[in-house]
């Protein structure tokens, strides 16, 4: 498992802007900092090497034709 | 008669009609015993008396509904018989598209949104002459995990059960309205157990079929790569045969899949002797403790099946029910942000506080995260279909938990979060949830039966014994 990654409540106001959220007050980037927060932890837990996966369908790795 | 007399006698009677099941109906009006006009009065009524209670139904089309019950009984009178579902109502949670309709997915930003085609699983119930009653509630474009959603414009459905509890989701109206008998059949979606668990916590049939078997043209997305529409009823029987209207490849949908539709309905008496059973146990007692009931009635169902001749087999997955989860999250809200970002960016103070959080809780997620979870996926589903393929069937838990009450959010997001059903969204198996007993508080408890891919014959048959064995589908909540 990787080591937790962090964020800053200056990283989350970049990409509140950059996704171009509209009246994105004190109160929002808050909430938005806690939750994201709460997310690295559990993004830590994805596997650090995931195996090489070279099948061209692998993103709908579910059964089609 | 006085009134209460009257209440009474009109309640038993429409009772008998509306706990029909869809093969006893199908009967009675193939024979013209029954007339469709009478079996959609019915339903309507008890919609017109019970919807306010359990808020099962967001619109009802009791005017249309009524008109096309009077053309089905014009066509059976007239010798014009389309099949099983002539003449049976239906409901459709709120998310699928209905042409003249309000399609409202439960939020503001759709509250009059009226649709000027219909979702193609829609369009196949209607071609079988099938009637729609009207949309079923739901969480907020279908999405959550357990949160109570009380900002929407509609409050939440209520469990048939006993009102004060869960009434799961997120096709929770789908799942109140079939156990109600303000339905005979609802069509739900399920990205990590939407069908499923409102199903489980009615003690109803929801089946996720195989990703692919049936059309999500015309369904609102909550995750492409997820999403599953699938059928709540009050038996296997009934599913067999909404599952043989609605399978089938749809030019609207590229990822739906060009096979044979099997009469699903055919084989559902043959029993389960010899057939190879794995369990997985995991779910329930390593990666969630599960509550003892709960518990005694998975190993109970997991008895029966023994004793009706099935081979018992222990297998695993190397994946806890939190890797799946955590899967669905991240492939699901990036999914889910694609979707809806213009009414995020532009109207996110219309959305309910859950569907908001969502996105603004996963800001984060970066293109490298999606991708590796896809990867991660894609071994997990490996894995998984080892596992499934070495047997006919697969049982294993959905919700661990007995149902809690609906205002303790968090009761009610364990009982979602730690439930096994995302497993089968991650890997694309069919997944049913079934009925195995009552606990303590009078509320149903379930377990899963899932199977090989493009297997929902085996599925289906293997619940339908477990279910004749069992009569647990007889019982009936006490709604008055």
């Amino acid at each position: 498992m990787d080591e937790p990654r962090t964020i800053t409540r200056d990283e989350i106001a970049a990409l509140v802007r950059r996704l171009g959220i509209e009246n994105a007050d004190d109160a929002l980037l808050a909430r938005a900092l806690e939750l994201n927060s709460a997310l690295m932890g559990q993004l830590a837990r994805l596997p650090k090497n995931v195996g090489k996966d070279v099948e061209p369908a692998h993103v709908f790795s579910v059964p089609l034709r | 008669m006085n009134d209460a007399t009257a209440l009474a006698t009109a309640t038993a009677a429409d009772d008998v009609l509306a706990y029909l099941s869809i093969a006893e109906a199908g009967r009675l009006i193939a024979t013209k015993k029954l007339s469709p006009v009478e079996l959609v009065d019915a339903h309507l009524e008890r919609i017109a008396r019970l919807n306010d209670r359990f808020l099962g139904y967001i619109t009802v089309i009791a005017d249309e509904a009524r008109a096309q019950a009077r053309t089905a009984e014009a066509e059976i009178m007239g010798g014009r018989q389309r099949g099983p579902l002539h003449g049976i109502p239906y409901g459709l949670k709120d998310n699928y598209y209905t042409k003249g309709v309000r399609t409202t997915a439960a939020s503001r930003l759709l509250w009059n949104w009226v649709p000027d085609i219909d979702a193609t699983l829609h369009s196949r119930l209607q071609a079988a002459g099938a009637i729609l009653l009207g949309k079923h509630n739901t969480w907020e474009y279908g999405t959550g995990l357990g949160e109570p959603q009380t900002d929407l414009p509609v409050p939440p459905a209520r469990n048939a059960w006993n009102a004060d509890y869960f009434a799961g989701g997120s096709s929770s109206g789908t799942g109140v309205s079939v156990a109600a008998g303000l339905a005979m059949l609802g069509l739900g979606s399920d990205t990590g157990g939407s069908v499923r668990v409102p199903a489980a916590v009615h003690g109803l049939f929801g089946l996720k079929p195989t990703y692919g078997l049936l059309s999500r043209a015309g369904i609102l997305p909550n995750s492409f790569s997820l999403d599953a529409p699938g059928p709540i009823t009050r038996s296997v029987h009934d599913t067999a045969v909404a599952l043989e209207a609605m399978a089938g490849a749809d030019v609207n949908d590229p990822t739906s899949v060009e096979r044979p539709v099997p009469r699903y309905s055919a084989d559902l008496d043959g029993g389960v002797n010899g057939f190879r059973i794995g369990v997985i146990r995991r779910f329930h007692t390593r990666d969630v403790s599960g509550d003892a009931e709960v518990v005694e009635a998975i190993e109970a169902a997991i008895e029966v099946l023994r004793g009706l001749g099935a081979e018992i087999v222990e297998i695993d997955v190397p994946y806890s029910t939190q890797d799946y989860r955590l899967v669905t999250r991240v492939i699901g809200n990036s999914e889910s942000l694609a979707i809806h970002e213009q009414d995020f960016r532009e109207r996110g103070a219309e959305m309910g506080k859950v569907l908001r959080e969502k996105f603004m809780g996963s800001l984060a997620i970066s293109a490298l995260d999606y991708v590796k979870a896809t990867r991660w996926r894609r071994e997990m589903t490996l894995a998984t279909d080892a596992a499934v393929a070495q047997c006919d069937a697969v049982v294993c838990a959905g919700p661990c938990f007995k149902v809690p009450l609906a205002d303790e959010p968090e009761a009610t997001s364990a009982y979602m979060i730690g439930s096994g059903t995302c497993v089968f969204n991650v890997s694309g198996h069919p997944a049913a949830s079934i009925c195995t007993g009552f606990d303590t508080n009078g509320l149903p408890m379930s377990v899963q039966i899932a199977g090989k891919y493009w297997d929902e014959a085996m599925v289906l048959r293997v619940a339908a014994a477990y279910e004749r064995a069992t009569g647990w589908r007889e019982r009936r909540p006490r709604l008055a």
